[in-house]
């Protein structure tokens, strides 16, 4: 019953390593998909009580593509529905034509109109194009975080650019 | 479109900049250890299932048990008589007590008057108690001696006397279904060849 003990001890050291070493890591890719701070907490904890309840972690390659993958995951589950997202869009594109003229207030809700287009975009467009952001990640590790290939990803981002400098662009000619 | 990228790419910084509460680790920790607890009070989910493993395997072996005894519990006649061994069923029936009417008939056929039948009825019936206190074990002693095969003498006997016993209590009609029964199924049954045809 000792050697229990020391055995749960000594996985709980070993565990209490990597939560020290990735859990802001992961919270912020949880924060990437959720884009606030309570539910990005809250994935970041329920992915590493789930990861500790089984024996995986252990054997771990990669562990940061595997850290990341299973927080997205989590998120994921969390993350609000892409047509709620679209709603803030349509909202933000009349406040952003009714903004002040003035020139700091421009570029505020220049930035306030380009996030709500990102969140507009198709989830297969916009998850690598947040998860490439995140410092850390290269596009190898986006293509294991979603399970794609590395290729695929790259794709991606240039059509999720240029869609989203497409969109903005007629947002701007309009106004 | 110079703009548009550095604009960009400013968002998408300030969106991965956020950081999350002091003491995330900690809070992380605290939980996985309440997660610990668990596994080491027994209720970790890989106790959980030996747990109710091992309880599944006893109400199964209870259950097997319970049909097993209550199935074996009225034996068949016919496997009753498929046990008993050929001289019990040889064996010739007891004799059956004289009834009681027949001395009353003998007296009446002698022409004795009604007081002296009463009488005789009393005597009768004195006798036979002294008879049955004789024949009869006493019910203090246990277990009691018997000559007759009844049950008082049924401790410490083989299988084959209590059946013994049993055959000589039965009637001569029952005794003679039995033996009717075995010299049936020692008659021999012609079972016919298997033949397997070849398919067309």
């Amino acid at each position: 019953m000792s050697l229990r003990r020391d055995d749960l001890l000594e996985r709980e050291q070993e565990f209490s390593g990597i939560v020290e070493r990735q859990a802001r890591f992961m919270f912020r890719v949880a924060y990437s998909l959720l884009r606030n701070v309570q539910d990005a907490e809250d994935a970041v904890q329920e992915a590493f009580l789930k990861l500790y309840r089984g024996d995986a972690w252990r054997r771990m390659e990669d562990e940061k593509a595997f850290l990341a993958r299973t927080v997205w995951r989590v998120a994921l589950d969390r993350a609000p529905r892409a047509a709620d997202r679209m709603d803030d869009v349509a909202g933000m594109e009349l406040a952003a034509a009714g903004a002040s003229p003035e020139s700091h207030l421009a570029d505020q809700a220049e930035r306030v109109l380009l996030r709500r287009l990102i969140d507009g975009l198709p989830e297969e467009l916009r998850q690598p194009l947040v998860l490439s952001a995140i410092e850390e990640m290269t596009s190898r590790e986006v293509a294991v975080v979603m399970g794609i290939p590395e290729g695929t990803v790259r794709t991606r981002l240039m059509r999720a650019r240029g869609e989203l400098k497409k969109r903005f662009t007629g947002m701007e000619v309009r106004r | 479109m110079k703009n548009f990228d550095q604009l960009l790419d400013g968002v998408l910084q300030e969106d991965t900049a956020a950081q999350p509460r002091p003491g995330l680790e900690a809070r992380v920790m605290a939980r996985v250890r309440m997660e610990g607890r668990k596994y080491r009070s027994g209720f970790g989910p890989r106790n959980l299932l030996w747990a109710s493993s091992i309880a599944m395997i006893v109400c199964v072996v209870m259950a097997a048990s319970i049909w097993y005894v209550s199935d074996r519990g009225l034996p068949q006649p016919d496997k009753v008589a498929s046990r008993l061994p050929a001289p019990i069923l040889n064996a010739p029936a007891v004799e059956t007590p004289k009834p009681f009417v027949a001395r009353h008939d003998a007296h009446l056929s002698q022409g004795k008057d009604r007081q002296h039948l009463r009488l005789t009825h009393v005597d009768s019936a004195n006798e036979k108690a002294e008879h049955a206190s004789e024949d009869e074990p006493r019910l203090e002693t246990f277990p009691a001696v018997s000559q007759k095969g009844d049950v008082t003498g049924w401790f410490g006997t083989s299988d084959g006397e209590k059946l013994a016993a049993i055959a000589r209590g039965a009637s001569p009609e029952t005794v003679a279904a039995y033996q009717q029964l075995r010299s049936a199924q020692k008659e021999p049954i012609d079972i016919a060849a298997i033949e397997i045809k070849p398919l067309q």
